[in-house]
């Protein structure tokens, strides 16, 4: 087997780990359990009633999702006076923010398992990298 | 995304290793520069796996430090001697130089890993690097095969 036929079953591997871990193991699910309870939190601080807030869950996202009835001050706040959208982008992890009755509600997502797949691949090329470092190099000169 | 690199460690570590198991898979045996060259020892006699390469380069170093002799052990000529003139870059000098140490043959000089190549180069005197450079173990590879076309096709023609 060619060494690049090699890369790519490794390849392979690594993305099926990326998916069980994602998937099966369920660490996809228990993230986005995590920053929609902390989400939540960051809501309720805000003191407004009638706000619910859920993370995209089909497929999973890391993207929030608010509901209920808000005037556009209160939405996106005004200079520095943060409105709720800006409290919940500030929860650590969640990368996008919108509101279900917004049309833009309906923009293309990233699912998490994309993510989390794109990491693992980097990862392994990074491995892969350092190996053909190690093993890998033409150690001798050209034929002058 | 942090968030996401934190969460997703152990996976990410299990991918590095991955990708440096199949690194170790798919070019430590072969080697980018000697997979044409079957006749070839990828390593010394110490063995293969990753204690004796470690152990081979410890051996190595301390054998510069010192100044011992670390290796010393290139094989014996196993029959009568070949015309080392064949080989591309070398003179009647340098085969005089090369018979000093004791290689007359092709699967002498064939045989030879990598640090014995160092070792050897060092001691050349004047053509001191020269095995290196001018891929002498390559060449004397496809000679002790008998492969003339592969030699010619890679290095030029046969006593040319």
């Amino acid at each position: 087997m060619r060494p690049v036929h090699k890369a790519i079953v490794g390849l392979l591997l690594a993305l099926a780990v990326a998916w069980i871990w994602h998937g099966p193991l369920g660490r996809g699910e228990r993230l986005i359990d995590r920053l929609e309870g902390e989400a939540r939190t960051s809501v309720a601080a805000t003191e407004l009633p009638g706000i619910s807030v859920s993370l995209v869950r089909a497929p999973l996202a890391r993207v929030a999702v608010l509901s209920g009835r808000a005037n556009d001050l209160q939405r996106e706040g005004l200079g520095s006076q943060m409105g709720i959208s800006d409290y919940v982008r500030a929860v650590d992890g969640i990368s996008d923010v919108r509101w279900a009755d917004e049309p833009d509600s309906k923009r293309r997502i990233l699912p998490l398992l994309i993510e989390t797949m794109a990491q693992a691949a980097l990862a392994y090329f990074i491995g892969l990298g350092l190996g053909w470092l190690l093993w890998g190099r033409r150690r001798r000169e050209g034929f002058a | 995304m942090w968030t996401l690199v934190q969460d997703n460690l152990i996976l990410l570590v299990i991918a590095l290793l991955v990708g440096l198991a199949v690194a170790l898979w798919a070019f430590r045996r072969s080697g980018a520069g000697s997979e044409s060259l079957p006749g070839r020892r990828s390593d010394g006699p110490e063995g293969n796996g990753l204690q004796d390469e470690f152990a081979a380069a410890t051996q190595d170093v301390a054998g510069e430090i010192f100044g011992v002799d670390a290796h010393p052990n290139i094989p014996g000529p196993s029959g009568p001697p070949d015309n080392l003139r064949l080989l591309k870059g070398v003179g009647p000098k340098m085969v005089a130089q090369l018979n000093e140490f004791g290689i007359t043959r092709f699967d002498q000089l064939a045989g030879l890993t990598e640090t014995e190549v160092a070792l050897l180069d060092k001691r050349m005197g004047a053509f001191e690097g020269r095995i290196a450079r001018d891929r002498l173990v390559e060449q004397a590879c496809y000679l002790e095969r008998g492969d003339t076309d592969g030699f010619e096709a890679k290095f030029g023609k046969l006593g040319g």
